[in-house]
């Protein structure tokens, strides 16, 4: 027996360290850094910007910052205060707004302080006033570039603080494109990322936007490496796990095979054995001793019948067996099952009674297997206490269990009154199976199930049995069937059809599909030599065809 | 002393069968695959072959089949299978096994056999 579990778990842990590395390693190289602005406006409503900027002569980029009822109108981005000072003096005597003053971008974005909103709500009043049309449409962000014709000589005085540093990317993009790219950026993060993310992903963003492009490729190239690194790590380390954990089941494997061996064998006795069986309170030698036992069970009886089961209960293994059972993981609950069924089936009856109807199918089939395998003299009585699905795998290999250890066939008769369409799906194909003809009347009454396969299993058993009795109750609800259950009757008539049915196959000739009318063909010709005769007759009417059909019938390949 | 060929890939019968026909007095010549089994009777003569059907590299028929048509071998051959399903077995006679058994086996049925099989062969 060899245990494979599927350990998701661990997986999950190993991802979650893998992003948690990243993300502290994101956090590290942008944590510390502030980015400042010079704030020109903010008003309850919207301004209309290029109007603003033509007013008060700003060549710079205007960015609108809506936050909470506000809306923020800051230029330049800075790293140091002082700059951003600087530059706040330089536009008061360009411009000649008097309140303008730094601000750190990450507050306009969102974490105003109330002095700080006391001294907007102050500078708004001026602003309402420039404001004259405002716009209704609920714009996050906008960024509308003065025009350079009328601006030039206020241009070449103020400082340019746009993206200088990152020259490549301006470059590339161009400066407009750049600063709409990190708007739209900002803008993307605050609409779709969470509060606790989205500073974290804004101050990326601007970190991004500060540094060379050089070094911001570096950075990733960083990352990428150490992301390799780690995967190879863990790859590794997992791999020395299970090689270690492989060397270790081997070796032990070894030492309880050939302990057990000479125990059952009778070269030591049971004190000496379980002085040798060492580290037997292990979890996973516990794990491989129940293998080493499974593997003995299941190749040899005889005597050791009797012995392994005895072996696997002074080890106490039937404890461990059965909180597997009891285990909230359906592997673990099979397995317990399965060990319970094979080492020790006293304590297996109760177990396999209360999973015969549980909910996941592996469970379910493993419970259904067992009961037969520890109820020869019955060994589907549980059909008749089954509500739940008895499904095609579990059908075949109860039947394989079945017939490999030449079990007892019981009358399935019995089950046919379950309420469970698969039990009588199956009771009906073992009838048929069997050959328990004596079923007969019981058949006859499934011919009016609702249910398709039922009707069809019933006309097959009607075939295959040669139930004659049951001939005119196929013929009745011929006409009522559907296509497969009709071919099936028209097959049945074959074999248990006489003259009296050759008017009732020329219907279907006369009027069948082409598969019916074949079918007809076949049944009247192998019915019997009157059939043939009847057919041949047939043949003179040239509209019918039926020559070809005869040729197709009577064609060995067919 | 009569040798014994055993060909299984589960090492844990493979190692009762050796233990039990060991202590029966004969001498156990172990193989874990059918081409490792093929390659031993090249160059050891042995007096009962013991197979399974499902083994790595190549399976109990082949070898069956390889060691009765074309090397025409006549040593006495045991086939020991989890497949007891009726087609396995005559699969089985027909290549040129002398006898079948299924798993779960007796080790003291499977002694008896061998030790008819071996007389058998005298």
């Amino acid at each position: 027996m060899t245990s494979i579990k599927f350990t998701p778990v661990k997986l999950i842990i190993r991802l979650a360290i893998l992003i948690c590395i990243n993300i502290l390693l994101f956090s590290a190289c942008s944590y510390g850094s502030q980015q400042y602005a010079v704030q020109v406006a903010a008003a309850k409503t919207p301004l209309d910007i290029p109007q603003f900027s033509k007013r008060h002569f700003v060549s710079d980029s205007i960015v609108e910052i809506k936050t909470h009822d506000w809306y923020k109108y800051v230029v330049g981005n800075f790293e140091t205060l002082s700059s951003a000072s600087k530059y706040a003096r330089e536009l008061v005597q360009q411009t000649g707004i008097i309140n303008v003053f730094p601000v750190k971008l990450e507050e306009v974005s969102g974490k105003f302080s109330e002095a700080q909103k006391t001294d907007l709500n102050t500078k708004q009043i001026e602003l309402s006033n420039i404001s004259e049309t405002t716009d209704s449409a609920q714009v996050e962000t906008k960024k509308i570039e003065p025009k350079a014709e009328t601006d030039l000589s206020a241009q070449k005085s103020v400082r340019k603080p746009s993206n200088k540093s990152n020259y490549l990317f301006v470059r590339i993009l161009g400066d407009k494109n750049v600063s709409e790219l990190k708007n739209d950026l900002i803008i993307f993060g605050n609409k779709h990322f969470p509060l606790f993310f989205r500073k974290f992903y804004i101050r990326v963003i601007e970190k991004t936007y500060t540094y060379p492009i050089i070094l911001l490729f570096i950075f990733l190239i960083i990352i990428f490496i150490i992301n390799v690194l780690l995967v190879l790590l863990i790859l590794y380390y997992s791999n020395q796990v299970k090689n270690h954990k492989d060397r270790y089941i081997s070796i032990y494997t070894n030492l309880y095979e050939k302990v057990l061996q000479s125990y059952l064998f009778d070269e030591i006795d049971w004190k000496k054995t379980f002085d040798k069986l060492k580290k037997i309170k292990k979890p996973l030698n516990r794990e491989i001793l129940t293998s080493v036992l499974f593997n003995f069970q299941e190749n040899l009886r005889g005597d050791m019948d009797n012995r392994i089961p005895e072996i696997f209960v002074k080890l106490e293994l039937h404890k461990d067996a059965r909180k597997k059972a009891k285990s909230s993981f359906y592997y673990d609950q099979v397995q317990g099952i399965r060990e319970l069924t094979n080492l020790y089936p006293k304590g297996a009856f109760a177990v396999v009674r209360y999973f015969i109807n549980a909910p996941n199918d592996l469970v379910r089939s493993e419970a259904q297997s067992s009961y037969v395998r520890l109820y020869p003299d019955k060994p589907f009585d549980f059909f008749r206490t089954l509500t739940s699905p008895f499904t095609r795998w579990t059908q075949l290999s109860t039947f394989h269990f079945f017939r490999l250890h030449q079990l007892p066939v019981p009358s399935f008769v019995e089950y046919l009154d379950s309420k469970n369409p698969n039990v009588r799906n199956f009771c009906l194909r073992m009838i048929i199976f069997f050959q328990q003809v004596e079923n007969a009347t019981e058949i006859f009454e499934f011919l009016n199930n609702p249910l398709e396969t039922t009707r069809f299993l019933s006309i097959r058993a009607i075939n295959d049995l040669r139930l004659y009795d049951g001939k005119e109750l196929i013929k009745n609800i011929y006409p009522k069937e559907t296509e497969k259950n009709k071919l099936e009757i028209i097959k049945a008539l074959k074999n248990i059809g006489n003259s009296d049915d050759f008017d009732f196959l020329e219907t279907i000739i006369r009027s069948g599909f082409v598969t019916l009318k074949t079918e007809a063909c076949r049944s009247l010709y192998f019915m019997n030599a009157e059939g043939r005769e009847r057919l041949i007759l047939l043949i003179q009417d040239t509209e019918m065809e039926i020559g070809k059909y005869l040729d197709h019938i009577t064609d060995p390949r067919n | 002393m009569k040798r014994i060929l055993v060909a299984e890939d589960n090492k844990l019968i493979l190692e009762t069968i050796a233990l039990s026909l060991t202590r029966e007095g004969y001498e156990i010549i172990k193989a874990t695959d059918g081409k490792e089994c093929l390659k031993i009777l090249e160059s050891t003569e042995v007096d009962l072959l013991i197979t399974d059907l499902y083994m790595p590299c190549i399976n109990g028929h082949a070898v069956i089949s390889t060691i009765r048509d074309e090397r025409g071998l006549k040593i006495p051959i045991l086939v020991l299978s989890a497949a007891g399903a009726e087609e396995n077995v005559v699969k089985a006679f027909d290549l040129g096994a002398d006898d079948f058994m299924v798993k779960p086996f007796s080790l003291v049925e499977l002694n008896v056999r061998v030790r008819k099989l071996l007389a058998l062969r005298r």
